[in-house]
Formats: structure tokens, sequence, C-alpha cells
């Protein structure tokens, strides 16, 4: 069924726009498959908010001196209050400034992660999906399964937890057990494709590796990629929790999340803010993500 | 010689719920079948053939679709209103349909024998264990009818295990475990090769010639209609456009669109290229007002664009749906 | 025939990932940290200890010499000496592997049953109140790490609404000789009644615990599963033949749907484990997990790369084992297009 708005607008006016004017349609049209459903416009709400309170951290919060070293002990155990919203810590600090602080912390790891481990895995899935069945094949996808043998979270303990325990360390770990999942999925979809009659059209053209790589079949397995790059922020973001919960990752005085949850667990049930509120914040930024990277998976199918 | 009538649907219309309405894809469906009829249905994709016959068992997209008006006579009692116990016996023992797909048309996940005998089951109405052998001897028949070799071994094949022709032989045995009043074969062979679709069309005439049941034969090719049928329907846009006998439809093609589909089959002899019919399907969103052929009828009159013309009887058995033809 | 083969070249494959694996495992145990001696030994302790003990570590050989030795010994069953329990740690992880085993079976078990139960609620009900609230649900499930939901258990049970026991496997007032080291198993053995029950509860949070993300994410996969197929052909055929829709939901649609809810399975049990090392921490369960943390934190490098090591092959194994499950399903994968005869 020919849909009239979308033929004017890729066969008519494409040509005669402007770098800019083709960019604004085609933001126009992918918000609205986007905003056909309304939880993912709620999660790239959260997820905007969570990424402005992280910058804007010193600003927004009552009490960032409480970020850095800092004790107040007659403070300390407070519920919460007006002067405290989310109550206070053991030492008196104000959990809701820890919390937007930790956020920091948080999104510059997984983007970090993301960043580094991301183009290796890109770049090793198109490799070996282009020289499907060789070697160099079979080479990269035996050392994928190496890395995909153990769970996840167990090699990024294990890796975090021989080294010395702070972020840039944590990063490390996780990136190191990241990239093969990345490689997986590109080496599926570019193993398909490399079949397909344009690929090899551009190679009896005598195209170099390099464009038929880069110009012709990455651009095909992009969309999934996109879709998990920003669901995983929230995984990142999960396990770098659960290694600061075990005191692994940022270290005091710097909050971070899990290892908030794990200090305040020692004080419950009585002072039960101490964990809840972080547990909640944890769980508030993963959903976000989670909403978020459906939204662009459900707008990224429509638009095909 | 005049049989019973099997099967009338009067003034069907059916709807599919999509974003942004309704599209209206039949628009009122006349169409009938005697007992021990063959009747073909001719039209291109998209016009509604399938939806036709799916509309008869009732399983269209139970959500999506919507049948606001039309009346599907079976033996005289309409299948639309019927309620679930007669529904039932209608599918299990009145009317089987042979899909266009063979591969999609069998679960892949289960072999061919329980899907046989699931069928069986049901037509015969018997409980899960009992009667086992007297089932699993008619699937083991039904599979010898279609001409498939090795028949007990099949039963335990699954469809991937099956080239294309034996699956569509499958469907078809699985449509004749028990004897029905009609067939439904929804352009069977199609997505075949030609010499193989050759074959599955012999095997059904021969079929159809040994037991005398009605069938429907869907097909969008004329030749096939014109070889195994006596009678043709022509449909268009959700609407039939004309019916006669076979022969008498390549004869004498009255509707401007039969006349426009006979001269678009290239021929062997006599030079020139085939004229095809310009223009494209209605958008069934918004369909044409009157008569949905308008837009691309070479005789197109004033009247065509108001009103929708219905089956104007020009000869016996010749009717056409075309303003040209109005007493 | 075909299967087998198939089955025996994926064994094959799996001892290639293994020794790659311990490859990584070596690396980090004994290359990363710099001097594990010393790191073994304090920052206090006089050189000449550190020295003879990097002697009796075999580290003034070449790498790859002690990468050898340490292989040889592992595949013989010697994985070191844990510096913490002073036992070989071949015999802690024999001590505390059943635990964890049996927590993540009963996690698998949960997941499969009640993914299947809500995706096919969801589906059936497609665009209901029911499917709008086990979506909503959903969402919420796969959001909460684990760790959080056992915290938010014990808060629950253990205080304010006690239900539930929250720590350890079973009860003291039980005493079940350890046969299998499962403990269900076991209370089944003696013949415990009682003992068993104890033993369920105290699975029950663990269990949900590690489990919740998982059932979730599956239940949405078994629901678009079920959509999916629903529309298609051979269920409008069987429909058509005049097959009960309650046979149709429980045999014919259910069966193709579930294939890639169990595909995801392995997956998901790669989380529940890795999961399993905070929620065994949080609730003392007595396993693998948790022997694995508490080495981890204290540097005890013979023990962690004897759980890392373990943890491998157990996964490895878990996923051929699901592989040959989705296979049992899918006769596509099984027979890969084989023609006829």
């Amino acid at each position: 069924m020919p849909d009239n708005r979308t033929v004017s607008l890729t066969n008519n006016y494409n040509g005669k726009l402007s770098g800019w004017s083709r960019f604004w349609t085609g933001f126009k049209k992918n918000w609205y498959h986007y905003s056909r459903n309304k939880l993912s416009v709620v999660g790239l709400a959260i997820v905007l908010l969570v990424i402005l309170l992280a910058i804007f951290a010193p600003l927004v919060t009552p009490y960032p001196a409480h970020a850095g070293p800092y004790v107040d002990y007659p403070n300390a155990g407070q519920p919460p209050s007006a002067k405290f919203w989310l109550g206070t810590d053991p030492i008196g600090r104000d959990i809701f400034t820890r919390i937007i602080f930790s956020f920091r912390g948080a999104l510059l790891m997984s983007m970090l992660v993301l960043a580094i481990a991301v183009p290796p895995g890109l770049i090793l899935g198109l490799l070996a999906g282009y020289y499907n069945g060789t070697i160099i094949d079979t080479i990269i996808m035996r050392i994928t399964d190496i890395f995909l043998s153990v769970p996840p979270l167990v090699l990024a303990l294990a890796i975090a937890a021989v080294l010395k325990p702070n972020l840039i360390n944590a990063m490390i770990a996780v990136t190191v057990m990241w990239w093969p999942w990345y490689t997986r999925l590109v080496y599926g979809m570019a193993s398909s494709v490399r079949n397909d009659y344009f690929v090899i059209a551009a190679e009896l053209n005598g195209a170099s590796r390099f464009y038929i790589l880069f110009r012709e079949i990455l651009p095909n397995c992009l969309s999934p990629v996109f879709t998990k790059m920003a669901l995983d922020v929230g995984w990142v973001i999960l396990i770098g929790a659960s290694l600061s919960f075990v005191g692994l990752g940022e270290q005091p005085p710097t909050p971070a999340l899990g290892q908030m949850v794990s200090d305040g667990a020692r004080y419950m049930p009585e002072l039960w803010w101490m964990t809840i509120f972080p547990a909640l914040a944890i769980v508030f930024v993963i959903l976000g993500f989670n909403l978020m990277g459906d939204g662009i998976r459900d707008m990224l199918s429509a638009s095909r | 010689m005049e049989n019973e009538m099997l099967l009338d649907i009067k003034g069907l219309q059916v709807w599919y719920k999509v974003y942004g309405g309704f599209l209206k894809v039949l628009d009122g469906v006349d169409f009938y079948i005697r007992k021990g009829e063959r009747v073909g249905l001719v039209g291109e994709t998209g016009c509604g053939k399938t939806t036709t016959m799916k509309s008869i068992l009732r399983i269209l997209p139970e959500r999506d679709s919507k049948i606001p008006q039309g009346e599907i006579l079976f033996h005289n009692t309409d299948i639309l209103r019927m309620h679930a116990a007669d529904l039932h016996r209608v599918r299990s023992k009145g009317i089987a349909m042979i899909f266009q797909d063979p591969t999609a048309a069998l679960n892949p996940v289960f072999t061919i024998g329980a899907q046989l005998q699931a069928v069986i089951r049901t037509a015969l109405d018997v409980k899960r264990k009992k009667d086992q052998t007297t089932v699993k001897k008619t699937a083991i028949k039904a599979l010898k009818e279609v001409s498939l070799p090795d028949q007990e071994r099949l039963l335990g094949n699954y469809a991937i295990q099956l080239s294309g022709g034996m699956r569509q032989r499958v469907c078809i045995a699985m449509a004749i475990t028990t004897p029905r009043d009609l067939l439904i074969a929804d352009e069977p062979g199609t997505s075949l090769d030609v010499t193989i679709q050759d074959q599955i069309l012999r095997l059904l005439k021969e079929l159809v010639e040994k037991t005398s049941t009605s069938i429907i034969l869907i097909t969008h090719s004329l030749g096939v209609a014109r070889e195994m049928t006596d009678r043709i329907y022509v449909m268009y846009a959700g609407n039939m456009v004309e019916m006669t006998r076979s022969r008498e439809l390549f004869r004498k093609p009255l509707h401007p669109y039969t006349q426009g589909l006979l001269a678009s089959i290239p021929k062997l002899t006599g030079g020139g290229v085939a004229r095809g019919i310009p223009g494209q399907i209605p958008d069934y969103l918004n369909p044409p007002i009157g008569c949905r052929y308008h837009p691309r009828c070479p005789k197109v009159m004033e009247v065509c664009s108001l009103r929708k013309p219905r089956f104007y009887e020009v000869d016996s058995d010749h009717e056409v749906a075309c303003f040209l033809y109005e007493q | 025939m075909r299967f087998g083969l198939y089955i025996l070249r994926r064994l094959l494959l799996s001892i290639v990932v293994l020794l790659g694996l311990s490859i990584i495992i070596f690396v980090i145990a004994r290359v990363v940290p710099g001097d594990p001696a010393r790191l073994s030994l304090g920052p206090r302790a006089p050189q000449d200890v550190v020295d003879a003990l990097r002697k009796e570590l075999h580290m003034d050989r070449p790498l790859p010499e002690q990468y050898w030795i340490w292989l040889t010994n592992a595949l013989q069953g010697d994985l070191g000496k844990s510096l913490v329990s002073k036992r070989p740690v071949i015999q802690d992880v024999a001590q505390y592997l059943p635990a964890t085993l049996e927590l993540v079976f009963f996690a698998a078990i949960f997941m499969i049953f009640f993914a299947i139960l809500l995706g096919t609620l969801a589906a059936r009900y497609k665009d209901t109140w029911v499917d709008g609230m086990i979506r909503t649900l959903s969402y919420f499930g796969v959001s909460i790490p684990a760790f959080v939901v056992a915290i938010l258990f014990i808060l629950l049970f253990g205080y304010f609404w006690p239900i539930l026991p929250v720590l350890s496997r079973a009860s003291p007032s039980f005493s079940i000789p350890t046969i299998t080291g499962f403990k269900v198993l076991d209370s089944l053995i003696a013949g415990n009644i009682p003992a068993v029950w104890d033993a369920f509860k105290h699975l029950i949070l663990p269990v949900v615990a590690l489990a919740l993300g998982g059932t979730f994410q599956e239940a949405r996969i078994t629901r678009s599963g079920i959509v999916d197929n629903a529309n298609k052909d051979f269920i409008s055929a069987e429909r058509g033949y005049g097959i009960s829709e309650r046979t149709i939901w429980f045999r014919f649609l259910l069966k193709p749907s579930l294939i890639p809810t169990v595909s995801v399975m392995g997956l998901d049990i790669a989380a529940t484990i890795g999961n399993a090392f905070l929620v065994e921490l949080i609730f003392n369960w007595p396993g693998l997990s948790r022997y694995g943390i508490n080495a981890m934190l204290q540097k005890d490098l013979n023990s962690i790369s004897g759980v890392v090591l373990i943890i491998g092959i157990v996964f490895i194994l878990t996923n051929i084992l699901v592989d040959i499950i989705v296979a049992f399903l899918d006769p596509r994968i099984r027979l890969g297009g084989v023609r006829g005869k």
C-alpha cells in the first residue's frame, strides 16, 4: 500500500534538499516512528534527565560537597526530611546529592566502555563475516567464543579483582568482556550480507577491501548495533553497579550506586533509606535505557 | 442438468483493519458453486481471491478483520452466522482448503504424520488414543491417493525433509483424507516448477473426477482455469466482474477487464508485443467510487464513476458486472 | 546420526575453547597482578620468603612453561591450594559447587515455567489489560538487578514479613547426610519429607531473585513468538480443518513459539551464574559463587582461577545442553534441510 507521505519525501524532494533539511526531514520521520510508543518517550525523558543531572550535578544538588571527602557525624543517619530529601548516610552525607553525583561515574563508564569496546568488536565481526569460511573467520570466532564461554559478570569480577580497585580498572575489566558481543552480532549479519549481489558487484569492480567493508557491508549492519548500544549503556551501568556493590570500581569517597546499596544494607531495616533509594535509582536509570533502547529498535525497524 | 446449490456467497464485504482506517478489500462478492461442479476463480494478485476463500472457513485474522455484510450459504445455512458446533462440522467434514504455499501451510516442528492424523481425528470425531490404527491407515491411504511413495516413512518426516512438490501433495492429501463436499485449491503449484505444477494439477483433476467432489480452483493463470474448470469467475479488486462457462469466456469475453487480461497473454504466433493494462489496482483504503475498474477502463462511461454495477445476465450462464451490458 | 556428529563437533570445539579460556585465566591470575607471590604474602613479608614462594610457584621459569605446568596440574585435578582455606582448591570446589548448581537449576526451571505462563497469557489476551500489565511488569522486572531484588527480599522477608527464611540452605534443626550435595535431593533420598520442604523454602528467595530478570525477558520473547506464529498459514490451515482452539494453542502454536525462548536460555543462565556471585553473598548461600567472590576480594589467585575455570566448564556444558533441547524442539536444526530418503 503506497504511503503517500513517504513516497513524496523520498522520491521528489531528497535530491533537491540541502544536507540539513534532509537531516531534519529524516529526523521528523524517525521521531514519528519513535514516539508511537509512549513508553519509549518516557525512556528518552529519563535518559535525558539522568544525563543532564550528571552534567550539572554541582549546580542542581543541595550539597555538592557531600560527594567528596566530607563527614558530618551529627547529621548521620537522618531519615528523609525537608533538609535532606532522601536522608543521610552513616557519616552524614546527603544521599540525594550522592546519587546524582554517582550518575557521573556510571555514565562516564558506560560511554567509555562502549566507545572502546564497540569499534574493535565491530571490525572483527566485519572481517570474520567477510572472510566467512576461511581461517580468519575461524580464528576470530574461536577467540570470540573463548571470551563468551564465561558468564560476563564472572569475567568482569575476576579481572577487576586482580587489579587495583578503581574506576579505570573496572572499565578495563568490563571492556575486555564486552567487545565479543558486538563481534558476534555483526558477524551474523556480515556473513549473510557478504554474499549479496551488491557486494559481489563491488568486488568485481575492483573496489578495495576497505571500501567494501565500510561502505557496503557495514551500513547494513548498523541498525541492530545502534539498538544494542543504546540498551548496553544500561547494562554496563548494571555491571558497574554490581562491581561497586562488592567494592570494585569507584572508590570512596566518590559515590557509586552499587557501593551505596551495599554500605546501606548493614543498617537495614531501621535506616532503610540508605539502601532503598540508591537501589531505586539503579532501577530507574536502567529502566530508562531499556525503554529508550526498545523505542530505538522499533523506530529502526519501522523505517525500513 | 441443474444440480443442487452447494455454496452461495451473497454480497460479501470484508474489511481489514490497518493504521489509518480499513482496507475495504471485498465489496459485495457474489459467487456460487453447485454440487459436482469445477469452478475457477481468476484474478491478479491482491484482488481478494484468498480473502474470499478464507472467509468461507472463517479463518480471517480475528482481531484485524471485519465482515460488515454478506451471507455465505452452505447447504442453505449461513456459515457466517453459524454456531460453533455447526462451524466445526463444516470445517472438519464439509469443506477443505489447500493453501497456496505448501511450505507455509505445514507446521515446521511437527511431523507430517502428526498433522495428518490431527486432521483425520478431527474429521472422524475420534478421541485421542483410541482407534489409532484406523487413523494411521487413513493417513497412509490419503498419501497413496496423491501418489506419494513410502508412506509409512513419510509419516515420520518433517516438512523440511520434503521437496516442494511433495509438500504440495501432502497438503492435498490432508484435504482428501475424508470425503468432503467442497475442496478449495488456492493456486496449487504456483510456487513450484512448471513441470511439477503440471503434475499437481493433473493429480487434482484425477481426484476430482474420481470422487465428483466440487472444487473451487483459484489461479492467476487463465490457461490453467480453462483446462481444469467448467465455469470461471473473473475477479477484480474485490468484486466479481464476469462469470461464464470456461470455453465461453475465451470465446467471448465481455468485461473490459477480461478482454484486457486476454489481450495481455503473449502469443507465440502472430507477431507483436502483448498489450498490458495501464494503471494499478486501486488503493483499498480509499477505493474508487462506483465501479472499481473505471479508472483503468478503456470503455469507461460517466455512470461508472457514480454507481456500482451489479451482475447483469447477458446469456444463460454468462453474467457481467458492467454498465455496458445493463438492461 | 547427523545430529550425533553435530554434538561431537560441539564437544571438540568446546575443548579448544576451554584451552583458550585456560590461557586467559592463567594470564589473569599470574601475569596481570604483577607479582602474585608478593601479593599473597603481603607487603611486609621479607624478600627471601617471597623469593622462596616464587620458586615454589615456578615463577622463575619462562611463562609458557609456567602455563604448561599449571595446565597439566589442572588436568589431573590439582588446581593449587587456596590461600584462604589452606585446602586444595579442588576440594573447596567440590564442596561448594553443588549448592550453586542447585540454585542455577531451580532458577532455570522457574524461568522457563513462568516465562511460558506469562508469555502465553500475554499473547492470548493480546492488547488487553492483561497484556499491558505483563508488559509493564516485564519492563520493571528486566531493569531490576538481581542483587537489588535480593536486598529487597531480605528487607521484606527478613524483617517485615518473616514467612520465608533468608539465610543459608537449611535450618540447623535438620541434619541430612550429604550424598549428592543437593539438599532437596539428599533430603528425598533420606526420606525426610519435612527436610525436603525446608530445603525448598530456603531455595525460594535466592532462586526468585536470580530468575526474575530472565523470566520477564523470556516471557516477552515467548509472547512475540506466539504472536508471530499465530498469523502463519499453518495455524489458519489447522483451524480451517476444524482442529480445536485448545489443541492449537497448547500444541501446534506453543511448540514453534518456544524455540526462540529456549534459545535465549543460554544467555539467561549465564546472567544467572554471574548474578549468583552477588546473590549468594547476600543470602549467605554456601555456593561456589560466594566462595569465588570471597576469593576475588581476598586476591586468592589459585581459587580465582579454579572457580573461573570450573564455571567456564559448567557454562559450556550448559550451552551444549540448551542447544540439544533447541534441536530437539526444532527439526529444522536437527535435519538441516536434508531431502527425502
